[in-house]
Parts: C-alpha cells; structure tokens; sequence
C-alpha cells in the first residue's frame, strides 16, 4: 500500500512538474513572439525587403511614377537606401550600426540616376526624440528630368 | 497518499531532465520558424526583370520624342546580354537569367543575366529537381511580345540560390 502510494506521488508530481514548465515554456514563447512581430528582427527584415522590391518596381516604370511607403508609427526604425551598392538598410540606430542594421538589395540600372534625400535626418529639429514616435514615409518616385530617367527616394516625416 | 522518499525523487530526476529538453526543443523549433527569414526570391525575380520589358532603358522600342515606351514590342537591337546587365545591375551575383526569343519553336536569341553563373548554376538546378537538393531555384515564365513585329515567345528563366 505504502509502495503503491509513493509510485502514484511520483507520478503526480512529475505531471504537475510538466505542466509548471510547459506554462513557461508557452508564456516564452508568447513574449518571445510579441517581441520579435513588435519591433525587432522581423520587421525590420520586412521593412527592407519590401522597400527594395517596391524600389525594383519603380525601376520598370515606363513612364513618369511616384509610390509613397507608410511605416507603421508604433516602429521607430530608420531607414537608408545606398544607391551606389543598391541596398536598402533598415535600423533602430540612426548611425546604421551593423548590429542593428537589416539590408536587402535591389538592381540598379546603369542609365538611371539614383538620388537619395534623407529629409528627415536633415531636420535636425530640437525635438528629435520625440519626432521619431510620428509616422514616416519613405516616397520612391521615378521622374525624366531632361528626358533622363532618374530613381528618386525621399524619406520624411509626415507633414 | 503522497509520501516521497528519497529514492522517489531520485527516479523524478531522469524524467524531469528529459521533459525539460523536450520542452527546450519543441520551444526553439517554434521560435525559429517565427524568427525565420522571410524569402521573397520568387516575387525579387519576377518584379526585377519586369523592367526589361516595360522600362525605356529596357528592350522594348521607345520613341524619344513622345518619351514613350511601347511595351512588349521588343527591338531586337536591344536584346542582347550587354542591355541586360546594364539594366539589371547587382552589386553581388544574386541570380542569374537566361531570356531566349523562341519564334515557331526555333531560338532566334539568347540573352543573359550573369551567363557564366547561369550556366554553373543550371547544372545545380536540375539537379536539385531530381533529388530534392535545396542548391539553386528556378522561376521559369513565358511571355508573348512582339520581336521585331512578328510574334514570339520570350523563354525567362531566373535562378537564385535558395
């Protein structure tokens, strides 16, 4: 009886051991998440994808276009397009730290000029901190001037 | 009732430790499909080498003039392997293309993307077809254009590796 009774308590707490940490396992894996689809890696990862490939898509216009990119004011990410290399870099660090930075190519084209203003970095207004928490745009347009195509990309704040 | 003597919780040790690693791993493995990178190549093909087609940097015929692009009306002095890695100009190799205007099931021309890539990578992605490699993916599309006024298809092929 005695034996059987210590084989049973065994068992019992062994389950309720299991459930402890499953629950903290689940709640991990709950943070783990939230924090990733919140502000980090993931987004970023997104962000600079879908800016180069809306910036390839822009490179095909056979005429005269403009495509405006809202980012989502809770992310207070900055964002650089390095026409040169043709990479999109996307960071939380205004210095573009690699640590912080997440990049992804695009083509370039060799008879389009590529231009890139950094309005918002230009700003330099007293109120910096705080300007980061409103939305940014990031406006990709492709224009003719002279009848020369030219890749234009602007990244502001929302006036 | 419950009553744990010493030997007891020795035999709950094993048991706890082997729940933990799995419980550890299954975490992990879930993490590390949340976390995962998000692969765009087949949408990065297809979206880059649109402007072949329809840019007036592109294949297409343009009258400066009227600045106009008539897309999908290919100059057959533009289709060339030169005009198409002015277009698509990468930094690093990250795919390489093969367009070939087939007219009545004959190759008038080929044009490449990174030809010497493409014809290395060709190899690793038929390949990974036979036997579930993961090496080199392939985009494959036809399109339908008019090549000096007549019709023709235009054979695209993208590899990128994955």
């Amino acid at each position: 009886m005695n034996k059987k009774g210590e084989v049973i308590g065994r068992e019992t707490l062994l389950a309720v051991f299991g459930v402890l940490i499953a629950v903290g396992a689940v709640l991990g894996m709950a943070m783990s998440a939230k924090d990733a689809l919140d502000k980090e890696a993931l987004f970023k990862n997104y962000l600079a994808r879908d800016l180069a490939l809306a910036i390839d898509a822009l490179y095909a216009a056979p005429g005269e276009a403009t495509y405006i990119y809202s980012l989502m004011a809770k992310h207070t990410f900055f964002v650089s397009v390095d026409g040169a290399n043709g990479l999109v870099k996307v960071s939380e660090d205004s210095g573009f730290a690699d640590k912080d930075t997440f990049s992804y190519r695009f083509a370039t084209d060799k008879n389009v000029n590529f231009i890139f203003e950094d309005k918002y970095k230009d700003e330099k207004l007293p109120e910096f901190e705080n300007l980061v928490k409103v939305p940014m745009k990031v406006q990709v347009m492709k224009r003719y001037p002279g009848g020369k195509p030219e890749i234009n990309v602007v990244y502001f704040r929302f006036p | 009732m419950v009553s744990l003597s010493f030997k007891a919780i020795m035999w709950l040790v094993p048991d706890a430790l082997f729940l933990i690693v799995v419980l550890v791993a299954n975490t992990g493995i879930i993490i590390a499909f949340i976390v995962t990178t998000v692969d765009v190549s087949e949408a990065e093909a297809n979206i880059a080498l649109e402007r072949l087609y329809f840019s007036p940097t592109g294949f297409s015929e343009r009258d400066d003039d009227l600045q106009r692009v008539y897309s999908g009306k290919i100059d057959s002095a533009n289709f060339d392997t030169t005009k198409t890695e002015d277009v698509l100009n990468y930094k690093n190799t990250v795919m390489s293309a093969r367009l070939r205007a087939i007219e009545e099931e004959t190759v008038k021309k080929d044009a490449y993307l990174k030809k010497k890539k493409y014809d290395t990578w060709a190899v690793f992605a038929v390949i990974s077809d036979d036997v579930g490699g993961r090496g080199i993916e392939h985009y494959p599309v036809l399109k339908q254009v008019s090549y000096d006024n007549k019709p023709v298809k235009i054979e695209q092929v993208v590899l990128m590796p994955r």
